[in-house]
């Protein structure tokens, strides 16, 4: 019995040990590929960096919600090679810690960045850096950076690569853009008001709403949603941190289509 | 024997929901009282600093955000700073037991030396209490109260948001530009700000 004892105890102290001595370095792999192996100037092509995350642990979406910080990435790229639009991120998860809610993405998660080609460029090669850097939290959160790159021949011919299916199921799968000119947005002491007057012709229900500009809304509190005929009304509760009505408004917006599928867009609501 | 323990069980829970049903922090509103101990276990109520400019600071020293704050000294610069002016500044801590950022005195003490802080004083609130009050969901969060007691500042110790201190001296002190414009009989120009960090560790 004794004996026992003093292996368990032996086990527990190796064991606490190894979890002081825990390393966070292989927490989250990063990695780099193209839609392209060639491609001709003038043309353009997608970059994706994937972040392979631990069970458990999380990163940030562009707004992180009540704590952490969004995952940014810093591209270096020959003259001649301009990006265009923003990135592309996954639709996100609310993830609940202690009281808080945060827009994290978990597991396999992929940004994706267009760029396009400047013809008039002389280029032999194109060589992307990306300076990724992230939070990654679970109760305990890491900054952690790390640079990954890849070079794309340059060629008379275009050639796919074999991430071209991937950039695909991304691009399809991603928050398509979408202008909402009649909706409208007001915000009074408590509620955040949306009236969603612009829709996509094949929305049935809008199911979630995130927003995308940050300390407007008080994150643990339920979004409501009210699926009219001929518009959708969204009531958010005010941010304590918020310091004015601002000019506008961005916003992900979750929806089911006419045939039961999950669709989603990003859209900007002006302040009128 | 089961009783008893009913009846315990049932006052635990009227407290809790005596205490759920606190006053909660407000941005021109008057600061919710609390009374709290600090690390050598002397308590402290917020009240008895009335006539005085306060600072509650949420801390947690493993946390990377606040690291970049206190690697660089940019917090004790802000404590001596304002303390010097007569300021009190209270560094609070709600990590629960067990939870990061939750020290033993010996360890505080160590810290608090080697990394040469200079708060008025450093406050336990592992319970939480006082960290659900103020609404404090990470840690840098920053509340500036005036000699009424009102709190004319809420948030972000600053507007950038990292955890890389390059960025610091890049960034508006919103702390700092809080308590210049008051204690000169100016009017605060950014009253809140949201805040940025790591979660505070709070018991679940």
């Amino acid at each position: 019995m004794k004996k026992t004892i003093l292996l368990l105890f032996t086990a527990l102290l190796a064991f606490g040990f190894a979890q002081s001595e825990e390393n966070y370095d292989d927490l989250v792999g990063v990695s780099i590929a193209s839609n392209v192996d060639q491609i001709q100037i003038g043309s353009d092509f997608y970059v994706i960096v994937k972040l392979n995350i631990d069970g458990e642990w999380h990163v940030y979406w562009k707004n992180p919600g009540d704590s952490g910080l969004p995952t940014h990435i810093e591209w270096d790229t020959p003259k001649g090679v301009k990006k265009v639009g923003g990135l592309v991120w996954q639709v996100p998860k609310r993830i609940e810690f202690s009281g808080m809610i945060n827009y994290g993405l978990e597991g396999e998660v992929y940004l994706l960045q267009k760029f396009t080609t400047d013809r008039a460029t002389k280029l032999d090669k194109i060589k992307i850096k990306a300076d990724v850097s992230w939070l990654v939290c679970k109760d305990i959160c890491i900054p952690q950076d790390e640079s990954v790159s890849l070079e794309l021949a340059v060629g008379d011919k275009f050639k796919k690569s074999s991430s071209d299916g991937l950039v695909n199921e991304l691009l399809a799968s991603a928050p398509k853009s979408f202008e909402s000119p009649k909706s409208t947005f007001e915000i009074d002491d408590d509620e955040v008001s949306i009236d969603l007057k612009d829709k996509p012709t094949d929305l049935a229900t809008v199911t979630d709403v995130y927003l995308i500009t940050e300390s407007i809304i008080d994150n643990t509190k339920p979004v409501e949603i009210e699926n009219d005929s001929d518009e959708v009304e969204i009531e958010m509760s005010v941010s304590p941190y918020i310091e004015s009505t601002p000019a506008e408004l961005e916003l992900l917006v979750l929806y089911k289509d006419k045939n039961g599928k999950n669709k989603s867009y990003e859209t900007i609501i002006q302040n009128k | 024997m089961k009783k008893l323990s009913l009846l315990v069980a049932a006052i635990f829970i009227a407290a809790t929901a005596m205490m759920t049903a606190h006053d909660h922090v407000k941005l021109g509103k008057k600061a919710p009282n609390f009374t709290l101990k600090d690390k050598n276990g002397v308590e402290h109520e917020l009240s008895d600093f009335a006539g005085k400019y306060v600072v509650l600071e949420w801390v947690n020293y493993d946390c990377p955000f606040v690291k970049k704050h206190y690697e660089s000294g940019n917090m004790q610069d802000l404590q001596r700073k304002y303390t010097k002016k007569g300021v009190i500044w209270l560094a609070v801590c709600s990590s629960a037991e067990g939870k990061q950022g939750n020290f033993t005195k010996a360890e505080l003490d160590k810290k608090h030396k080697d990394m040469k802080t200079a708060e008025t004083a450093y406050l336990i609130d592992e319970s939480g209490e006082v960290g659900h009050m103020y609404n404090a969901k990470v840690t840098p969060d920053m509340v500036v109260i005036n000699p009424d007691q009102e709190v004319i500042y809420l948030g972000a110790i600053d507007n950038i948001k990292s955890a890389d201190q390059a960025d610091i001296e890049k960034a508006d002190n919103l702390v700092a530009d809080a308590l210049d414009a008051a204690m000169n009989g100016k009017e605060v120009k950014v009253k809140t700000h949201k805040p940025y960090g790591c979660g505070v560790k709070y018991a679940k």
